[in-house]
């Protein structure tokens, strides 16, 4: 018998390193800007007028009330700091899991081994699942016991885990679609490339969607639109919102699976 | 021995294009089980594409290939199983240390002793605890050489095994490849130095420019072959004294020094040569390369009338 799981720990286990940096830099950026808030939140009256101010401000930066602890979590840490953590690392991920292989030239070596390709996606994609996971639950283990000695006692833990889990869930879109590139095309490059291009123009869309009515009816074309950058430590996602981003993975995986068994690769 | 009706290798009008480029046109080739085949020609000839094609890495535009009596292609799993393949162009995990990455592979086979790796390691004194980036690249074909070897394979595909190989590791891969054709294993491998071949081989293809030319036993070659004679004579020659023989080329008399070529038997040669005084005699058999060179040459006479 061969051993079901060795591509996935392999995998993993050449992505220790970057998981580990992924998760300090997360875990040191949380960190100083909780340490912040103390000092902060006796001043936020005055920078909540300014944000107030103009609807260009407020499309860019939220409607938080930055004086309460979840606001400014939420401005801070889950408006775009940690979501771009995530989709950044998962498009490294993603981009490197079939792409790297190939651009390097292992996959040859690899393929000759009696394994089906389609084990290859199935192992590598859970390898690249399973980094994200690690530096997504990194946000919730540093915020949860950080919270109360940094006086904001108005984190709850339930909508902490929502809300890193839909961290996760949008790094695992924007990765998945690298890793279609990377199945599809085997050019690590192109793969981060465009799977870059295409999260910053739906960024830029989900921004100016707020501020042009024209663009209102393309919103649901951003991923952005479905995590819901203000909201997401405030309210619990909506099923439909989880839905369409687990949908997207889903569709990368699965196309993953149904391309790259069926391609030329270089060799 | 297995020497029975079903061949390693067989492919009919196997063919494939990249877009318009050519990467193999119309081969067919069978490879008995338990020889040695030499699959020979430039680079850039086709040589790796059919490999390619032979593992699965690619799909052939036209034709079809089966390797041990499958269909190839990237669902031949149970193929594969049965395959020792080694690439071209050698690239290895190079964090992974030696050991890890065949045991990595180990695992994915799923059929190998962990006691073969080291004793194909310790017999090719190859460095297992060191890390893949930092061996030779003597050291690093070493390492292919095991992943191809350690499962104990019924067919070996071999790209260009020994280019780069210093000479000493090229011998131990003479010494392995003749183990494994006396085991009985069916060695298929490209190269573009044919004198490698020769010594290899018991049959080989010339592929050129994506087609097949030429496919003969070494044997035959050598019966057929050219030889470069140098005969020392005790009195001056005249160059026409072997011009009633056939296959005598490019007579040069320089002293009592006579030099030509012999294309097929000596024989001839020989019993002429018996009537005259002769002080030394030496017949070295000319390279592969002269020898294709030739056959191509005829090809392309031909192709132009």
């Amino acid at each position: 018998m061969n051993d079901l799981g060795a591509i996935f720990l392999r995998t993993l286990s050449d992505s220790r390193r970057s998981m580990f940096w992924w998760s300090l830099g997360m875990f040191a950026l949380i960190f100083f800007v909780m340490a912040l808030y103390p000092t902060f939140k006796e001043n936020a009256g005055q920078l909540n007028e300014l944000y107030q101010s103009s609807k260009e401000i407020v499309a860019l930066v939220g409607t938080q009330d930055m004086s309460t602890g979840v606001g400014f979590l939420t401005q801070e840490v889950f408006s775009i700091m940690a979501p771009l953590f995530l989709i950044i690392y998962g498009i490294q991920l993603g981009a490197s899991a079939i792409g790297r292989e190939e651009g390097r030239g292992t996959l040859p070596l690899l393929l000759a081994n009696p394994i089906s390709r389609s084990r290859v996606v199935y192992e590598k994609y859970a390898a690249m699942k399973a980094a994200l996971l690690v530096v997504a639950a990194v946000v919730f283990v540093t915020i949860a016991p950080l919270a109360p000695v940094f006086e904001m006692k108005d984190v709850e833990l339930a909508k902490l885990a929502t809300a890193s889990l839909m961290t996760f869930l949008i790094g695992l879109a924007f990765g998945s679609i690298a890793f279609l590139v990377g199945a599809a095309t085997g050019n690590r490059g192109l793969a981060v490339g465009a799977t870059s291009a295409l999260g910053l123009g739906m960024y830029l869309l989900y921004v100016m969607e707020q501020l042009v009515d024209s663009l209102e009816p393309y919103r649901w074309l951003s991923l952005f639109h479905y995590y819901v950058p203000d909201n997401v430590l405030t309210d619990f996602p909506t099923f439909g919102n989880v839905l369409v981003l687990i949908g997207v993975s889903v569709a990368g995986f699965g196309l993953s699976l149904l391309v790259f068994p069926r391609r030329d690769v270089r060799a | 021995m297995s020497k029975q009706k079903r061949p390693a290798i067989k492919t009919q009008g196997l063919t494939k294009f990249y877009g318009k480029t050519r990467g193999i046109e119309d081969l067919s080739l069978t490879v008995e089980q338990g020889e040695t085949f030499g699959f020979l020609g430039p680079n850039g000839a086709g040589k790796s594409t059919t490999i390619n094609l032979l593992m699965g890495f690619r799909k052939p535009t036209d034709g079809k290939a089966l390797v041990l009596g499958k269909p190839v292609g990237p669902d031949a799993i149970e193929t594969r199983r049965r395959i020792g393949f080694m690439p071209g162009e050698l690239s290895l995990y190079g964090q992974m240390k030696a050991h890890a990455l065949l045991d990595y592979f180990a695992r994915l086979r799923g059929n190998v002793e962990d006691g073969y790796i080291h004793e194909l390691a310790e017999r090719f004194d190859l460095d297992l605890s060191k890390k893949v980036k930092d061996l030779s690249k003597g050291n690093k074909q070493k390492v292919a050489l095991v992943s191809a070897w350690m499962h104990k394979p019924d067919l070996l595909i071999l790209d260009e095994p020994t280019s780069g190989l210093d000479p000493i590791v090229q011998e131990e891969f003479r010494d392995l490849v003749s183990e494994a054709k006396r085991r009985g294993v069916t060695v298929f491998l490209s190269s573009h130095v044919l004198s490698e071949a020769e010594h290899l081989c018991d049959r080989v293809g010339v592929v050129k420019e994506g087609r097949l030319i030429a496919v003969e036993r070494i044997a035959t070659l050598h019966e057929r072959g050219i030889r470069h004679v140098e005969v020392q004579f005790a009195t001056k020659p005249w160059p026409d004294m072997l011009k009633r023989i056939d296959g005598i080329h490019d007579v040069r008399v320089e002293g009592r020094t006579m030099r030509f070529t012999v294309h097929g038997s000596i024989d001839k040669v020989i019993k002429l040569l018996a009537r005259h005084r002769i002080i030394n005699l030496s017949s070295d058999p000319a390279s592969l390369e002269e020898f294709f060179f030739d056959e191509y040459e005829e090809t392309v006479k031909e192709a132009g009338t």
